[in-house]
């Protein structure tokens, strides 16, 4: 018998041994997620068709966590009697949750409980039975040829992984029933074949607790409530996570919309209700009486906006000072002409129509010659031309503006429309929609769409039927244009779809008290603030409408 | 196989759970754990017919109960004691209408208690 088949004998039984010892029913090793039913505390749950009930027993007491079926919306005022096993008992308001005193919830059993339910004017009843479990969930001891079987499997399974894995103190336990192994056949006289069996005994076990040491779960059974995402898929969400996550549904009801288009659009003034102040002559900008007025400041229609003193160009200059040269050498000839006829004119020799005549041009020149000289003086007025708001300033004290320089831009902001793009010919209706900043649809009104195509797209003008909606000229904005077909489906807010690993859309469903289910779903644009799903829900699922973003997050 | 394996649950489960429907002595009936439970009002009383869930009787003297019904818009609790074989009755005390909802908790003499709503 050689030494080499004993050893590996040896160290192949001791790689078992260590199997067997790690691998035990009980409890999970790994880092796999535990079951659910292990982590989180004892609950009832009742829903009915108006509230919706989760009870969550913390030892001697109850915590009732009170929502409205429909919309998720949590219940704060109202008066909850439970029926208990030990007779009537009130709840107690504890923010925005119940508690109840409940001594015998400490023990286990199962638990019928009936919920008296007032809240304003609806009353109701919930029935849930609340199943206290064993609180030890510990190993059950198996035994007998039947637990040897599954062990001995388990052992196998086992070793096979920690193969797999390069495990340290598998090696370990190897080595360790290999050199035990080398040992026996050193000492292969009778009298120490004893000895050896026992330092293999002694090395196995040394072995076996450190394998066993290694393998020891972080943690035994923990009971909290956890968010978390199901092997299924599913969401588990308990009422306290929903709470802060601020949880909204709205029960899916199916009807027949307007198929609707998206174009992509920028918000206008509306071109009645809004203009620009512009110099007609150059110079320089002075302020009216009061100062110009400041960016976002209302103002009137023929308000004084500010004023333009014409500057003039060199050459303007010297034909100015040229003109007025020769204005004052016609002048001075005809004061001279004038002077010289005016006692003819009284003694007969010059006739009254030429001394009038003199007169008159001599009147003429001097008129001629004191326009050019207030010339420089008389500066343009400029004045808003339409009520509104200042929404552009370029004015300043001083500067000098070219012909035509925008120094104001006036809008109404109450009086805004959209400008869209439209590709392809399609008859749209009247109305149509864009989401507004808070994501609300604001609603917009046909003015008019263009012919001539602008860039292969046709241009439509909207009116914004809403002052207040809050948009900007020279927003971008998708436009929601409802056409003359029609779908049917489930609408739901935008906010409800989301965007799926893969790509796809997802609504989440809310299946149970706690469990919110992902579905996938075909979408169709609606208006600005909502979607037409046309496949994945069906009418009477609750969709998550509001965190459904948060609910992905989970793992 | 699987066919003929799930048909035959489907007919397990439909003849396991009854319908809510009127009870043979003209109140509601429901499924209420191994019972079934027929709420009858009778004046200013109302009266709980339980007999088990094949409709056999049982001794109902040593069970009692609470009865929780809404009348005009307002809870009102009732305590269920033996009237006569088979029936637990309760004096609300105001007129109970025909179709009245509320629901009712029964315990036997082994403190096991099941819960039917109307």
């Amino acid at each position: 018998m050689t030494l080499f088949p004993v050893g590996v004998f040896v160290a192949l039984f001791s790689l078992f041994a260590a199997g067997l010892v790690q691998a035990h029913e009980g409890h999970v090793h790994g880092d796999e997620t535990p079951p659910d039913s292990v982590q989180s505390a004892p609950r009832a749950t009742a829903t009915s068709a108006l509230f919706e009930l989760v009870a969550v027993a913390n030892g001697p007491e109850l915590t009732v966590y009170l929502d409205r079926f429909e919309t998720n919306e949590p219940v704060t005022e109202a008066v909850i009697v439970v029926e208990t096993p030990a007779g009537p008992a009130t709840a107690t308001k504890e923010g925005d949750v119940f508690r109840v005193d409940t001594p015998w919830s400490a023990e286990p059993g199962a638990y019928e409980l009936l919920f008296t339910i007032e809240a304003g004017t609806d009353v109701d009843f919930l029935t849930a039975t609340l199943t206290i479990p064993e609180t030890a969930v510990a190993s059950s001891g198996t035994s007998g040829p039947v637990a040897g079987a599954w062990q001995l499997q388990a052992g196998l399974a086992s070793v096979a992984d920690r193969l797999r894995r390069s495990d340290p103190a598998l090696i370990a336990v190897g080595t360790m029933g290999f050199l035990s192994g080398l040992l026996v056949m050193v000492l292969r006289r009778r009298q120490v074949v004893v000895a050896g069996v026992l330092i293999i005994g002694v090395a196995l076990a040394a072995g076996s607790t450190m394998a066993f040491a290694e393998a020891m779960p972080q943690g035994a059974v923990v009971i909290r409530d956890v968010a978390q995402r199901l092997p299924d898929g599913r969401i588990f969400g308990p009422k306290a996570a929903q709470r802060i996550l601020a949880i909204r549904t709205l029960a899916a009801v199916e009807g027949e919309h307007r198929r609707s288009i998206e174009m992509a659009g920028r918000v206008i003034p509306d071109p009645n209700a809004s203009g620009f102040v512009q110099t007609a002559i150059g110079g320089r900008l002075l302020p009216p009486p009061g100062g110009f007025p400041a960016l976002g400041a209302t103002v009137k229609a023929g308000q004084v906006m500010a004023m333009v003193e014409p500057s003039l160009a060199a050459a303007d200059q010297s034909s100015i000072r040229q003109s007025k040269a020769e204005l004052d050498q016609d002048i001075n000839l005809s004061e001279r002409q004038y002077e010289r006829i005016r006692p003819l004119a009284r003694s007969g020799a010059v006739s009254q129509a030429q001394m009038e005549e003199a007169e008159l041009t001599l009147q003429g020149l001097r008129d001629r010659r004191a326009a050019l000289d207030s010339l420089r003086m008389e500066a343009e007025t400029l004045v808003a031309p339409v009520s509104g708001v200042v929404s552009k300033a370029n004015a300043a004290l001083g500067l000098i503006a070219e012909t035509n320089t925008e120094v104001f831009h006036i809008i109404d902001p109450s009086k805004l429309w959209v400008e869209a793009a439209l590709f392809g010919d399609m008859a749209l209706a009247s109305s149509a929609s864009v989401a507004g900043p808070d994501k609300a649809a604001v609603s917009l009104e046909l003015v008019g769409a263009g012919f001539a195509e602008d860039g292969q797209a046709q241009p439509v003008h909207y009116r914004i039927s809403d002052p207040a909606a809050g948009l900007r000229v020279g927003a971008r904005v998708t436009v929601f244009a409802e056409t003359a077909g029609v779908i049917k489906g489930i609408s739901a807010p935008r906010e409800a779809v989301i965007r799926g690993t893969n790509g796809e859309n997802l609504v989440f469903v809310h299946t149970g008290p706690e469990i919110f289910e992902p579905r996938t779903v075909r979408i169709e644009p609606l208006d600005g603030g909502r979607v037409i799903i046309v496949a994945g829900v069906t009418a009477g699922d609750r969709v998550v409408t509001q965190g459904a973003e948060l609910l992905n997050q989970l793992r | 196989m699987l066919r003929i394996a799930s048909l035959m649950l489907l007919f397990a489960t439909s003849a396991l759970a009854h319908e809510p429907g009127i009870g043979p002595n003209g109140g509601m009936r429901v499924d209420a754990g191994p019972y079934r439970v027929e709420l009858v009002p009778d004046g200013t009383r109302v009266n709980v017919y339980i007999t088990m869930d094949d409709e056999s009787s049982i001794d109902t003297t040593t069970m009692a109960g609470t009865a929780i019904l809404l009348i005009d818009g307002k809870p009102l609790r009732a305590p269920l004691a033996p009237a006569s074989p088979g029936v637990l009755s309760a004096d609300t005390g105001v007129i109970v209408p025909a179709g009245v909802k509320g629901a009712v908790q029964i315990s036997d003499k082994d403190g096991k208690t099941v819960q039917a709503k109307f």
